[in-house]
This record gives C-alpha cells, structure tokens and sequence, in this order.
C-alpha cells in the first residue's frame, strides 16, 4: 500500500468496499492470514467463555454422544476407534481442541482448493468469512460433531482429486468414502459432490475415475440403507423446531442469521438469471427436503446458504448502483447484520448445555447411584446422563419416537399420580435427574413438577437448579 | 411548489383540522388508556434522559422492548411546556399536518389542485383517526409514513433521496408497523413485474436498502422478543383470550363507520378501476399498498386498527382521483352544465358522513373519568410504594402512572412468560364467588389491593367483588370507584 494513496477521505470516498480502496484491496489480497485469524479468534473464544464459566469445555449433545460411542469403540463401531484412541492418550479438557485442529485443517485445504478451483478473490474473502462466523459452523466446529469429521474428509478427499498423479486420485476413495459412511445424507451429499466433479471432467478429459467413485459411493449408500439399516440422518441430538433452527436470531441452536437467508435469497435470483453455479441448484431440493426431515441437515444447509449468500454479496458490490452511497450503507448493514447475529449466537452461548451445575449433579448421580440405575430425564439429556453419570438414561432422543419415548411424553405430561406412579412403576423408575431447562418447559403449579410434592418423592441432590429426585 | 390560492385553502383545512381537533382534546378529560404508558416514558426521558426498558411498576417489574423515537420526539416539547400540554397539542398537530401531507400526495398523483384539496379535507376527519387524546406512536408514525410515500415518489430527485432516507430511519424508529411499507413495497415490486412495467433503479435500490435498515433495527430492538416468542412476536404475546379484539376477522361495517362511507366506497372504486390499468396510473404504489395492507389484515398479521388507519389515509389520497374521474364523466353528460355545483354539493354530502362520524369517534373515546382519574392518585396516599394494585388490564397503566404503584397487568404483553394464566387469573379475580380461590391467587401475585371501577363494574356487570367480606377486606377508598385492601392470606392470618 502506498502512503500517497491513503487518507480517511478518499478512502470513504471510493467507498469502504470498492477494490479501488486500498485497505478493502490490502484485505483481499492478504485474506488468508486474516480470516485465519478471525477462524481462531471465534473458535476459541467459546471455550474461553466455558472455561471461564466452570463449564466444560466441549458442549452439546452430539460431543458427549461420540465420546460415550469411543469408549465402547469395538469392531462393532470401528469409526469410533481414532477417537477412543484420542480419548486414551489426551486429557479431557484437550479433546475439546480436536474439532478447532479440524477446523483448521479444512481452512487451508479449502483454501488450496480455491487456488485450483482459481476462484475469485473477493468470492473467496466473502464465503469464508460468512461461513467462520455463521453459528451452525461455529456449533459444529466447538464440539464434536460427525458433520465437521465429514466436512475434513470431504476437502481431503477434493484436494487428493485435483491431483496430477493418478495415484492420490485414487486414494480420494479412502476419504470419500469414509464421508458417506455417518449416514445416508452425508452419502447423498457425497455422491451430488461426485456428479459435479463428473460433469466437469467428462469434458476436459475421459477418465473412468469419477464414475468409479462414483458407484463406489452409491454402492456405499445401498449397503448402509439395505444392510446396516442407518437412519438417513445422525441423531437428533436436541429438540428440534425448523424455523427457530434454520434462523439463528430466533434462538435456535445453529442457523443462519436472517441477514444471510435474505442475501442467499437475492444470490439465488442473481445466479439463475445469469445462469451461472447452476450446480449448486442440485443441492437445494436434496437439503430442504433433508431439512424438513431433520434439522440436523443444517450443517449442510448453512453451506449452501453461506454460498449462495456470498454470491449475493459479491453481486451487490459488483453492481454500478445509481444511488452509490446507498449502495455503500447497504452492504455495511448487511455486514453490520450478519455480524449481530454472530454476537447475539455468542451471547447465548454460556447458556448451552452441559452446565457446570449439570455436570456437578450428573457426577454426584455417577458417585452415589447404583451402576444399573436407569435415570430419568429430558430426552435431550440422554447423551449428558451417559457420559458423565456413566449410566443409563431412560429415553434418549437420537432413539426416535418408540415405546420409551412415549412413556417420557406421558410422564411430562401427567397431571395426576394416578396417571404418574403406574408409568414410573411399570418402567422400574426410581430415579428423577431435572434439570433448568426441562423445569422451565413444565408448568410450575400442576404436572410433574407439582406431583414432586408427593411423599413418594424425595429429593436426593440439587444444585443451582439441577435436582436428582428418588421415587420410592 | 404550492400556489397561492391553494396554499390558502391547505391553511384553512388545516386549522379547522386542528382547531377542531384541539377543541376536543381539551373538551374531553384526559387521555385514552393506552396513552398513560407512553405519558410516563416520556416523563422518564425527561427526568433521566432515557427510556424505562426495566419497568419496576409494570407487573410488578418487568423488561420492556419499543422503539423510543416517538418518546423521545415528545420529550423535547416537553422540556418546555407542561407534559398533559404537550401530549394534547403535538399529536394533534401531527395528525392535523398530515392533510398536508395527503395534499401533497393527491396533487402527485391527479395534478389537479381542487382534486388534491377535497383529499386534504377528508384526511382531515377521518373517524379512525380522529381520537383526539390519544397520545400514541400511530400519531407520529401516520405523518412519517405518508411523507415516505410522498418523497420515495418523487425519486431520483437528490434531495428527495436524501430525505427519504431520513424520514425512513426515523420511520423505523418509531413504529414496527413500517413493515407495511415494505410490503407494500414488494406488492409494488410484484406488480410491476407481472405488469411489464419498467422499475425505477433508484426506487429498486432505496427498497432493498429500505428492507436492509428496518430489519437491522428490528433486530437490535427486539431480539430478546425474538428469542423468547420466536415467530410468535408477530401476536406480541396478546392473551388467546382477547387476541380476537386485536386481530378480528376484517368487518366491512366497521371499516365504513371508521374510514366514513364516501372516502371508502370513492377509494375502492378507484383502486377496482385501476386495478385494470396498473402500468398506466400514477397512483400505482398507492394501490400497491392498498392490496399489501389489505392481504396482511386478512391473514391476522397486523392489527385491525392499525391497518385500517393506513388504508383509510391511501382511500382520502385516492379521493382526488375519484374526484378528478368523476368531473371528466360529468363533462361527458347532460348535466355538464352543473360541474361548477359538484364541488359544493360534495363538501355538503361530506359534512354529515364525514364530519359528524369523526366528532362522535372522539366523543367516544375510552377515557378515564376525572373521579377515576382521582381514586388512581390517591393510591400514592393510601397504600405502601411496593404495594402490588388490581385494575382493569386497560387501567394497568393508570395504576402506574397516577398511582405510582405496581399493577397486575397492562396491555405491554411482550416478554411476560406466564401471560395466559396471569390473564385468566386476573379475570378470575372479578368473577369468582370463591373467597379462598380470590384470596389464593391474591397470595400468588402478592396482591393486597383490588381496585373496582364503573368500568369493571360495567364490564363483568358486578356492584362489588362477589366474594367480599369484612373479615377479609377493608375498603380504604370510597367514592364512584372503590379500593380494597385485603387483609387474609392462606397461609396465615393478620
């Protein structure tokens, strides 16, 4: 940057995101070391706010659900065994670093990726940094999260594709293909990938390659399906709601700010008018319908949002606009807008689960309780009750809706003991963990948290909301 | 510009406008109910130079969420004059300049100065908005609106660039209800797509930043509504019980006693023709905004009222269309000859539906009487600063403004999480025969007075509370309005 190009006017001037602006230029051309650091800065600052909160460091459902999978690592769940190895050799508090090494790690393979793919410079500022402070990346990269796994493999398996020598385009299988492996939905996101990377290829050079991958992977999706019986998508690992779970701004767990829908929106317009990225079209009926299924398909909806969004935005700044500083104030707000919604997903963080209370309570239960205990919960609790009172939870909600599930419904809901005691006495109930969050979820003058007053029920344990009740 | 002889008549419709319209306010006592919350905001920035967001007095303490510039628009007269003053006169006056403002609007769209005058009058006494002692954020937000509208059609003029995005940004400081611009905005976008008309690039570009600002504002001022209610802050958290007073099913008969027969049938009559003739008609964005408001209240997603207000301004402005259209016919026919006495003949047929329905809306305005207003004051006297007071929900805020003292309930809804049963409880309390219930769910709220009214004792058709006695109660007020103070508890005995 030249010191006679710069002064505050003329910078504002040129406008804040016009490439003639030598700060905004600068930025572009040394994007990778600064979104490095944003990268760093927004995944580390949830764990310094759970440290600093007593809380541990990985939160959510999911990550707990994995570990409790790696410590029965057999050859029944074989995936499970780097992390059961990961578990033996590094203390607890350091796992919470495994998805932040992940995500790292998928930067700069992408980056490489978008040298190869020779993909615009402001595109590439923009996609990256509307995905790094979207909450649903932010989520899946602070805990672990199959989908972050998959996201890694997939980008391994990409940069091994765009090899020169044939060999490592071979050896793409081996990612890919344990990519397809979580569930059916991250195979069929694999296999649209494939079909891309075939449609480009077959008319650069004829190679049997993507077409073996190809039926590699479909075949992969078959034996999951017919054989091993996997549901189409991992988990639920939390109570889902789609709107609330898709806009972020509506308290959901991940999502996208409503700033991101809106410009993914005009992106959508803008592409299909000039007929460009038409790929990524393939992708859209696939995750809404994946969506609707199961909100867990956000982590691959927030891609496609983030994508579509930093076209719109590219589109935006690229545009001769007759109003320009309009134009200006737009884009900042826009910015402005996705940045809120990022400061707002911060500000509910210290909330999530598991709390440093939960987990006080939960080790008391694991300390006092006999190991067969069947402990009763919320269904989102299940993972929770696994992992750190190392028993069984009742109902968990990655079970789906069955027996279980319906008894717990019934429990919440019942009004009266003789509706209550037949349900915990016919399932061998004997023990109550209630936590904030399902506390506030229950009237607090009739149900289940009323009934409690019933001489039957005694309470064992509590701290700072959290309670353990025995039902004798 | 306007000319001379126009300016004239514009001054004199608006000082009839306002001088009726401020001889009510100080004819009728005091203000509506919902005014006293925005009367004691103002009175808060004016002693402490910001809003009341953590109300103590509002049941009983509670998070309030709403946009401030209309308070603080207030309280900058009231730095000068005395705060009833300043709350009698302002929205008047910003009421009464909005026949300029649809003045202005009518000869944009007809060119036609007659046309755009008889717009200005009926704007002027419009019954829905002739509540004369309302002090409420619609009386800031009307004016702003249709100054929008009036700048946003005059673009790409600079200086009407500039001050529409002025007046937007104050716009979206006052009312959450500019939405329905936005709408309006998109129905306009919409048809004109459909139509095959050509759309401004600079009216594209001010929608889309338009769109960008309000929901940015939005979001820093509602978040945590956001969070809590999720897509349900659309209902505001209104109680299921009495959401139908607020979202009712559109009713045509009210809408022609509100908006006042010959501006409501005059402005459909014109959005129908136009309708076949969109490209073509100046008062495209107008109709846009008809149809756009009209599709919102249909699907309960804007209050009645609020929307009626809207569309009953858009059908003044689109009288001088009707007008205009109406002259041209009469020159085509036999009595052509009479077009001079059409003006004369209007204004007479307007007077009786126009004018005496306006002064019967303010007549008819929900306002506390002078000896309610006393028993309010007199809570500061008879009853401790932390003493939690029953009243109507639409006395709630009379509690905490005159009384100083917490209420059970008042028509803020947003945030309160036991909303339903608070409102059932409530209820309750003036129904029930049951002594132990009343006084249990007395115990509840840590209510220790009951307030009854000619208003309570209209609306559950009661003289006292049905479960009173003197071993429980002590009245410690007496006059048309009554307080009680209770003095058992379930638990124990005083």
């Amino acid at each position: 940057m030249k010191p006679n190009d710069f002064t505050w006017s003329r910078t504002l001037e040129r406008g804040i995101f016009n490439t003639d602006n030598p700060i905004f230029k600068y930025i572009i051309e040394h994007q990778q070391r600064y979104l490095l650091a944003v990268l760093i800065v927004v995944l580390f600052l949830p764990l310094l706010f759970n440290s600093l909160l007593g809380k541990p460091l990985l939160i959510g459902a999911e990550s707990y659900y994995h570990l409790s999978q790696a410590q029965l690592a057999g050859w029944r769940n074989l995936e499970y065994y780097p992390l059961s190895l990961a578990q033996n050799f590094l203390p607890e508090r350091a796992l919470a670093l495994l998805p932040i090494a992940l995500a790292i790690s998928c930067y700069f393979l992408w980056h490489w990726l978008a040298r190869r793919w020779e993909i615009p410079a402001s595109m590439n500022l923009f996609l990256v940094f509307f995905i790094i402070i979207s909450p649903w990346f932010l989520y899946a990269f602070t805990t672990l999260s199959a989908y972050g796994f998959f996201t890694f493999l997939v980008l391994l398996g990409l940069v091994l594709l765009y090899q020169k020598r044939l060999l490592f385009r071979y050896l793409a299988v081996f990612p890919l293909g344990l990519a397809a492996f979580f569930d059916l939905m991250s195979g069929v996101v694999v296999l649209l990938i494939l079909l891309l990377y075939w449609h480009s290829r077959r008319l650069k050079k004829k190679t049997k390659l993507p077409g073996v991958m190809i039926l590699f992977v479909l075949s992969l999706l078959l034996f999951q399906w017919l054989v091993l019986k996997k549901n189409l998508v991992l988990g639920p690992f939390h109570l889902q709601s789609p709107i609330s779970d898709l806009v972020s701004d509506l308290g959901g767990l991940q999502g996208v700010g409503l700033f991101m829908i809106l410009l993914a929106v005009l992106g959508m317009g803008i592409i299909w008018k000039k007929r460009q990225f038409l790929g990524a079209y393939l992708f859209v009926p696939v995750l809404i319908a994946g969506y609707l299924y199961s909100t867990q398909v956000m982590f691959f909806l927030g891609m496609l949002i983030c994508f579509f969004a930093a076209l719109g935005f590219v589109a935006l700044l690229e545009d001769q606009w007759i109003l320009q500083k309009v134009k200006e104030f737009t884009c900042l707000l826009l910015i402005l807008g996705i940045l809120f919604s990022t400061l707002s997903y911060f500000n509910r963080f210290p909330t999530y689960s598991p709390t440093g209370a939960e987990v006080e309570v939960l080790h008391w239960m694991k300390d006092n309780t006999n190991p067969n205990t069947v402990i009763f919960s919320a269904p989102e609790q299940g993972p929770y009750i696994r992992y750190f009172a190392e028993r069984p939870a009742f109902y968990a909600l990655r079970e789906g809706m069955n027996k279980r599930g319906e008894v717990t419904r019934a429990i919440l809901k019942a009004n009266y003991i003789q509706e209550l005691f037949p349900l915990l006495e016919a399932n061998h109930i004997s023990l109550l963990y209630l936590t904030p969050t399902l506390k506030a979820r229950l009237p607090a003058d009739q149900g289940l948290l009323f009934l409690l007053k019933n001489e039957r029920f005694k309470l064992v344990h509590s701290h700072e909301g959290s309670e353990v009740w025995v039902f004798s | 510009m306007i000319d001379k002889q126009a300016r004239k008549w514009l001054i004199a419709i608006f000082v009839v406008t306002l001088a009726t319209r401020l001889t009510l306010a100080f004819l009728i006592p005091n203000f509506t109910y919902d005014s006293y919350f925005h009367l004691r905001q103002v009175e808060h920035i004016t002693n402490t130079g910001l809003p009341l967001y953590e109300d103590p007095l509002s049941y009983g303490g509670r998070e309030l969420v709403f946009l401030p510039f209309f308070h603080y628009f207030i309280a900058l007269f009231d730095l000068f004059l005395p705060l009833e003053l300043v709350a009698k006169i302002i929205p008047n006056l910003l009421i009464a300049g909005l026949t300029i403002i649809v003045y202005l609007l009518g000869k944009k769209i007809t060119a036609d100065t007659p046309a755009a005058l008889f717009s200005a009058l009926v704007a002027g006494f419009l019954p829905i908005l002739f509540f004369t002692n309302a002090l409420t954020v619609e009386s800031l937000f009307f004016p702003l609106v249709f100054l929008a509208i009036y700048l946003f059609m005059n673009l790409p003029e600079k200086k009407y660039v500039y001050g529409y995005i002025t007046v937007f940004l104050l716009l979206s400081l006052t009312s959450s209800a500019t939405f329905l611009l936005l709408v309006g905005f998109g129905i306009y976008l919409l048809l004109s797509l459909v139509e095959g008309k050509k759309i401004n690039r600079a009216e594209l570009e001010l929608i889309l930043f338009s769109t960008f600002f309000y929901l940015w504002i939005q979001l820093i001022f509602f978040k945590s509504v956001l969070l809590q209610e999720g897509i349900g802050f659309i209902w505001q958290n209104i109680p299921s019980a009495i959401i139908a007073e607020y979202f009712p099913a559109i009713s045509i008969t009210q809408a022609l006693v509100l908006v006042s027969i010959i501006p409501f049938v005059a402005g459909i009559w014109v959005v129908y023709r136009s309708l076949f003739q969109l490209k073509n008609t100046r008062a495209f964005l107008l109709i846009s905004l008809v149809i756009s408001t009209t599709i919102l209240t249909w699907l309960r997603l804007i209050q009645f009222e609020a929307s009626l207000g809207f569309v009953s301004i858009i059908l003044a402005i689109l009288f001088a269309s009707f007008y205009q259209e109406a002259l041209i016919f009469l020159a085509k026919t036999k009595i052509a000859h009479l077009h001079r006495r059409f003006s004369l003949a209007l204004i007479i047929l307007l007077l009786p539906t126009l004018v005496y329905p306006a002064l019967a809306a303010a007549w008819q305005q929900e306002v506390p009487s002078e000896e309610e207003v006393i028993a309010f004051k007199t809570l500061q006297v008879n009853t401790p600063p932390d003493a939690r007071v029953l009243a109507l929900l639409k006395e709630g805020h009379l509690v905490t403004y005159y009384g100083q003292r917490k209420n059970l309930m008042d028509g803020q809804f947003a945030l309160i999480p036991d909303i339903e049963e608070r409102f059932a409880d409530s209820q309750l309390l003036y129904t029930t025969s049951f002594q132990t219930q009343a006084i249990g769910i007395m115990d509840k709220y840590n209510l220790r007075y009951l307030m009854i009214t000619s208003q309570a004792r209209k609306r559950f058709d009661i003289t006292i509370f049905k479960y009173f006695d003197t071993d429980c109660f002590q009245r410690i007020y007496k006059n048309e309005t009554r307080v009680y103070k209770t003095t058992c508890t379930l638990t124990t005995l005083e």
